[in-house]
């Protein structure tokens, strides 16, 4: 229930306070089991659309099923659906008992206690075990979940996130800490860290500040992630925690060394990365966050020339005597760089959000460009983004997706729009006649195989409706693919 | 006499050729007899109509005073040209009715649209035994299972609960569904008042003539923005402003399948409807086990085998119509 009432709503505020509410009605484990499920953290093991298939048509004629399943279009949903309960038969004591079980069978007992399962709960509830069973994602925001905690417990965001990130499925340790019971987890050794996130700069209030105060590196050229070693063992993770040392393994094994660092992983012209860092949070076993940012440097510099060679290398500063040069640096900017970060040269390492002026991301101003409404996707219920494209070769291709909630009061319009233009759905697609543009700004133009344009709109986003502009007025895949990184 | 006799399918829709009537048909007639006031069911322009008090009233709410009305209530024969002719309760709206036809040791039942689920603002479906029973067939696929009314509207109550500050804004049929969820809402004890359209208020009236409590009501057109947040406010469409923070539901049938819920673009889906769903269907057909069963309104297809499985001969009306009457 809560999963549904979830996937509808689009206003992360909405989302925060069904969380919540839930989170305190309902009782452990269950609601560790719950927010795992969301978090697609739950290990139960995957059942193939087929093996779906024949579990349901155990319960279900084969007709009705195939009459059902070419109405709904969608395999878990369906399943879900047209189980017969069995309303004779005693309901499940909890989730952490249905989620127990199935953790516990092996691959080839799993679909038949899943089956015993479906028998005995409700539609909702179905849906959710088919939906994780089946390997689909519940529930995009780990964010949302992660403030929720902390709003529960009342305690520090950052802390939260650690703790989260050395937990597992139900959380018992978390949940004991949040109601007072027990004392924070101690952070795991070499575990998730959140990561310093500067504010945007405000350009109007630069006056004040003295640019001598400052360092500034090139931001945006790669992916934010941190590289936490400890005794041997080295993990990458994204800035939200999630694991991306499988991706990395090659660059992680060896030569690595104990540390926390700060940093952009940045694809080399030539292929491969390196991890271009720009601060630390721990070098060998010393916690270095207290130290002035300078020193931190000046410390960080000296490890990285320990290990020539390695994977990670110093993010270079930016000579600057005053703002108006930090500007024109930003007018061109290098390659990939989406702005500037200032870093206080007496500031210290505060992971999580930065709510002063410590450290601020100056970003470069964003090019804008005209784009032609190809498909409206839905999240949940709600229409939530659209693709667009542009013209190449006589036909119009996808070059990215923008979130249609940045469409502001313009949103219910759009939505009028796309209802009243729809071709055809598919699944959670609504294929529109390609009649409007859209004026997107974005971050750069990159390559990409996964589009058949090749090439695609990072960092896009909706920043107003062009009602009345004809669609040749849009951009041409041709403007875009010159603007491409070499 | 058989069955086909006393109940063929014609272009206009059923006829009862000894009674000289058609029941529901789909274009001004001499004489009909209509099962509910649901514009696709009581259209206007007959000669002469013969329904419930409630739906000859719901009739004449959208179409004026009606030509030759002749109220008739619940399981109170009358004889039509030798045709004995009754209504039963269908369970669907305020004054829906099954039309139950019988002459020389046949009988045949028009169920009109039916549920079997409770629903306060109308007398239950009573299952009638005949030779041919016509059923509707909505949701006739297994994939519906109307949840029980009193878990969505918890559901609702749940929202309004916890978005306290929001107006929350139900789109739902202006006949019947709004209210049912009306008296839904105050047994579930929301006693605050409900905003509704001006069509909706009509309709609401009629109910209370006819005895049903549904609290205080006010026009949602005339409230102010500040009057709504936090109000309840049900909707059939059209014009209405309301405050930017609603949260928007829709309650049918349909949005037990979440595909559905997602195309209309709402917030807060109610499955609730005022059709039977697929284990009704099943049931009913069951229960009644006529001789033979119609279907007609909706999808045959999955009743077709339902009933192949049950041992039951059901047929689709309009391959009935197909054959062109004999
Ligand atoms: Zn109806
Ligand atoms: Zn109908």
């Amino acid at each position: 229930m809560l999963w549904e009432s979830l996937a509808c709503r689009t206003n992360p505020d909405d989302r925060l306070r069904l969380l919540l509410d839930y989170l305190r009605r309902v009782p452990d484990p269950d609601r560790g089991f719950a927010m795992a499920a969301l978090a697609a953290r739950l290990p139960i093991a995957r059942l193939s659309a087929a093996r779906l298939k024949a579990l349901a048509a155990e319960r279900v004629d084969a007709q009705l099923l195939a009459a059902s399943l070419g109405f709904v279009g969608d395999g878990p949903e369906t399943a879900a659906l047209v189980w017969p309960q069995d309303l004779t038969a005693n309901r499940p004591a909890s989730l952490a008992e249905v989620v127990d079980s199935l953790a516990q069978a092996g691959k080839a007992a799993m679909p038949g206690v899943l089956a015993g399962w479906l028998d005995r709960l409700a539609t909702p509830e179905r849906r959710v075990l088919l939906r994780l069973a089946s390997g689909a994602r519940l529930f995009a925001d780990t964010r949302a979940i992660r403030r929720a905690l902390a709003l529960l417990g009342g305690v520090d965001q950052v802390e939260l996130d650690v703790a989260w990130h050395d937990d597992r499925p139900p959380y018992a340790a978390l949940f004991a800490w949040l109601a007072g019971r027990a004392a924070r987890p101690a952070p795991r050794p070499g575990g998730y860290r959140p990561l310093m996130q500067p504010p945007l700069l405000d350009e109007a209030a630069l006056p004040g500040r003295d640019p001598a105060d400052y360092l500034a590196c090139w931001q945006g050229q790669g992916q934010r992630a941190l590289l936490a070693a400890e005794a041997g063992i080295a993990r990458l993770y994204s800035a939200d925690g999630e694991d991306l040392s499988a991706e990395f393994r090659g660059a992680l094994t060896g030569r690595v060394g104990d540390a926390a660092l700060d940093g952009e992983v940045v694809s080399l012209p030539r292929g491969g990365t390196v991890l271009r860092v720009l601060d630390a949070l721990r070098l060998d076993d010393q916690d270095v966050c207290a130290l002035p940012f300078v020193e931190r440097r000046t410390r960080l510099a000296a490890w990285l020339a320990k290990r020539p060679g390695g994977w990670g290398t110093l993010a270079p500063t930016l000579a600057f005597a005053d703002w108006a040069d930090l500007r024109r640096l930003l007018a061109a900017p290098a390659e990939g760089a989406q702005g500037i970060v200032l870093i206080r040269r007496d500031g210290r390492y505060r992971p999580g959000e930065v709510q002063d002026d410590a450290c601020l991301v100056w970003r470069r101003p964003a090019p804008r460009l005209g784009a032609v409404v190809l498909y409206a996707h839905r999240l949940g219920t709600a229409l939530a983004e659209l693709t667009i494209g542009a013209y190449g070769e006589g036909a119009l291709l996808p070059v990215g997706r923008v979130a249609l909630a940045d469409a502001g009061a313009e949103r219910q319009r759009l939505v009028a729009w796309i209802r009243d233009h729809a071709i055809g759905w598919f699944g959670p697609t609504c294929q529109v006649a390609p009649t409007l543009v859209v004026e997107i700004a974005y971050e750069t133009v990159s390559r990409s195989a996964r589009h058949k344009a090749g090439l695609t709109l990072t960092g896009a986003r909706l920043v107003g409706v062009r009602w009345q502009a004809p669609v040749a007025t849009a951009v041409q895949l041709a403007e875009l693919a010159r603007v491409l990184p070499r | 006499m058989r069955a086909h006799e006393l109940l063929r399918a014609t272009p206009a829709g059923l006829y009862c050729p000894p009674g000289d009537f058609h029941i529901d048909p789909t274009r001004a007639v001499a004489r009909a007899v209509i099962t509910h006031g649901h514009s696709d069911h009581a259209r206007s322009g007959h000669g002469a109509v013969l329904a419930t008090p409630a739906t000859l009233e719901m009739m004449a709410l959208r179409h004026g005073a009606v030509r030759g009305g002749q109220a008739l209530v619940y399981n109170h024969p009358v004889v039509v040209n030798g045709v004995t002719l009754w209504l039963a309760p269908a369970g669907h709206v305020l004054g829906s009715a099954q039309v139950v036809l019988q002459m020389a040791g046949c009988r045949a039942v028009v169920s009109g649209d039916y549920k079997r689920t409770a629903d306060p603002t109308c007398p239950p479906f009573e299952p009638v035994a005949c030779d041919v029973f016509v059923s509707e067939a909505t949701f006739a696929l297994p994939v519906f299972r109307h949840p029980p009314p009193e878990s969505e509207i918890a559901r609702l109550l749940h929202s309004a609960a916890l978005f306290p500050e929001r107006c929350h804004a139900i789109g739902a049929y202006v006949l019947g569904k709004t209210q049912r969820l009306i008296r839904l809402l105050r047994q579930a004890g929301y006693e605050r008042p409900i905003y509704l359209q001006k069509q909706a208020l009509a309709i609401c009236a009629l109910y209370r003539r006819h005895g049903q409590d549904l609290g205080t009501l006010l026009p949602a057109a005339g409230a102010q923005p500040g009057d709504l947040a936090g109000a309840m406010v049900l909707t059939s469409g059209g014009d209405l402003a309301l405050p930017v923070d609603t949260v928007r539901g829709f309650a049918s049938g349909w949005m037990g399948i979440q595909e559905h819920a997602r195309r209309r673009d709402c917030e807060l889906p109610l499955a609730l409807s005022d059709h039977a769903d697929w284990p009704e269907l099943v049931m009913t057909l069951r229960q009644v086990a006529a001789g033979e069963t119609w279907v007609t309104h909706g999808r045959a297809d999955a009743l077709l085998r339902q009933a192949k499985l049950d041992g039951l001969r059901v047929r689709a009306l309009a391959d009935i119509a197909g054959e062109g009457g004999h």
